[in-house]
């Protein structure tokens, strides 16, 4: 079979990428510095005035949610294996990032008004009347947003190298320089503002880029033709053929295809970045409730579709297998060099952009939340004396520090186990948090103790799973049914056995009785 | 070999969650006492 040449980065391709994805930071600074005079107080820096609108909640929440893996790993699975990776891909991203919506935005916004509360383990924590529970829910997610966090930007640093040849040392210093910049002058409305725009930029370029990527290959019967020429177990639904330890058991068998549906719709209401998003929203509309569900779905969803299937064929159909040869990159060059193939250079600099987007994003949104479970949920909760202006200083500090890890994390590369790690914190975190999140807010009878058992079963048998996934003994579909049953059995039991709160706390998340 | 079928697979699921989406927004809109 005769496939396309992969292309070489040359000196158009390369001030293209910079001209883009300068243009984006750019926009990114000038929105969020925007909400630089926008508090008053660390509650106000946290959480901002409560007045952000429907549009911006909605892109922010799908910003949050498409991370750099959405925009360009899950594309390099499906040009691995074929049609079987889009299960795992994305195909269910709606059946995540909706109930999401659904389930926590209305109820976060009330109770953390309710209980004056500016991150979600204090809501969590004044919604059981404990210290601990917002002690533990704060450790429980330093562990696993910082494990998801470290790789954020590698992707972004590939794809500069691939899109210009230059070493991204440079670029991703910049763009973590000025996310740091807005998110530390204007704290939350800033990061919200910014979050917004992203996704804006990551939903628009994702479409074009998939409908591009279609209309290249001459539609379904085209790109299963040439896939069906190369391998015919590329165009097969599951692929048995491969092992069903691992990752691929998410594809391989019934048990991993059926867990990639549950781990979506866990993964994104159990991500505190996304539920945090609706902490500073504004009373709303049914209008404005409609305006922000369809901004979510058109952006969170529409883009992720279309690309967690066809990008990633496409590609496979395009340049055949050669991409995996090439390291280290190998799969996560699909996205990319689709785009360099159906769009020309201009398409390549606008993904180039999109990315960064994407992964600048979700690790504003999760360095902002670990930076307050450093400072609102240990330190003010611990020693309350402590003064807005240190907490406010100390944030800012720490903002900087969460942020500048994953970029060492690029050049300096941790054993691979850590890698491994990280993929099993959106386990974790889906886990124990659909559990510990949207179980408390609709059941009365929760108590602090099944809170706190499921945190500590889900960080433990996550971090046993990661192991022996790595060991190849355990398959990544096993290990989130374990964690996920397991963590939903430590709720309820733990909660049954226990004494809930005292009736004034509960009234105010439960106001009707 | 039938060639269309993983497109029908994934069309059903596009389909269906943007169904979901829909019917799942009207009903908290219709449901829901935190909305003005």
């Amino acid at each position: 079979m005769q496939f396309l040449e992969v292309p070489k980065p040359s000196l158009a391709s390369g001030i293209w990428a910079t001209i883009a994805v300068a243009l984006m930071l750019l926009f990114s600074l000038w929105i969020g510095m925007l909400g630089r005079r926008r508090w008053a107080t660390f509650d106000e820096y946290m959480v901002g005035q409560r007045t952000l609108g429907p549009i911006v909640t909605g892109c922010a929440v799908a910003a949050a949610y498409l991370s750099g893996w959405a925009f360009c790993g899950s594309a390099g699975v499906v040009y691995a294996v074929g049609w079987a990776g889009m299960w795992f891909a994305g195909v269910w991203t709606l059946v995540g990032i909706m109930p999401c919506v659904w389930f926590t935005a209305l109820k976060t916004r009330e109770l953390s008004r309710a209980y004056g509360a500016t991150t979600l383990p204090e809501l969590l924590g004044r919604r059981f009347d404990s210290k601990l529970v917002q002690t533990v829910i704060s450790v429980v997610l330093l562990i696993f947003l910082f494990m998801y966090s470290i790789g954020q930007l590698k992707a972004a640093g590939g794809v500069w190298y691939v899109a210009t040849g230059w070493n991204p040392l440079a670029c991703l210093l910049v763009a973590v320089l000025v996310t740091w910049l807005y998110m530390m002058l204007g704290g939350y409305t800033s990061t919200q503002w910014a979050l917004g725009f992203q996704g804006a930029v990551i939903g628009a370029v994702g479409t074009i880029l998939a409908i591009a990527a279609i209309v290249k290959i001459g539609g379904a019967v085209g790109l299963n033709e040439r896939l069906a020429a190369e391998n015919p177990a590329l165009i097969s639904l599951i692929r048995p053929d491969l092992p069903k330890v691992g990752a691929t058991q998410l594809f391989s068998s019934y048990v991993g295809i059926v867990a990639t549906a549950f781990l979506f719709f866990s993964m994104a209401i159990g991500f505190p970045h996304n539920v945090s998003r609706f902490l500073g929203m504004r009373e709303l509309t049914k209008r404005d409730y409609a305006i922000m569900c369809f901004f979510v779905w058109l952006i969170a969803g529409v883009p992720i579709m279309l690309d967690c299937a066809w990008n990633g064929a496409v590609a496979r159909a395009l340049y055949g297998p050669q991409l995996l040869k090439i390291e280290p990159w190998k799969g996560d060059l699909a996205n990319p060099m689709l785009s360099w193939a159906v769009g020309g250079i201009p398409l390549l600099a606008a993904y180039t952009a999109g990315l960064f987007a994407a992964a600048l994003s979700t690790l504003s949104a999760m360095v902002f939340i670990m930076a307050g479970n450093v400072t609102r949920d240990l330190l003010k909760l611990w020693r309350p004396q402590t003064s807005d202006r240190t907490a406010i200083l100390l944030l800012r500090i720490l903002l900087g520090v969460f942020l500048f890890f994953p970029f060492l994390y690029t050049f300096y590369r941790p054993p691979a186990l850590l890698a491994i790690f990280m993929g099993q914190a959106a386990i974790a975190l889906g886990s124990i948090f659909l559990w510990v999140t949207v179980g408390s807010y609709y059941w009365k009878r929760a108590t602090k103790w099944g809170v706190v058992a499921a945190c500590i079963y889900g960080t433990v048998v996550v971090l046993w799973g990661a192991k022996m996934i790595a060991a190849g003994k355990l398959g990544m579909g096993t290990l989130f049914w374990l964690s996920w049953i397991g963590c939903g059995i430590c709720y309820f039991v733990g909660s049954l056995l226990t004494k809930p709160p005292r009736e004034e706390v509960l009234a105010k998340a439960f106001p009707q009785t | 070999m039938d060639l269309m079928k993983p497109f029908w697979a994934w069309l059903t699921v596009v389909i269906g969650t943007s169904l979901m989406s829909l019917i799942g927004t009207w009903v908290v809109i219709k449901k829901s006492r935190y909305l003005k």
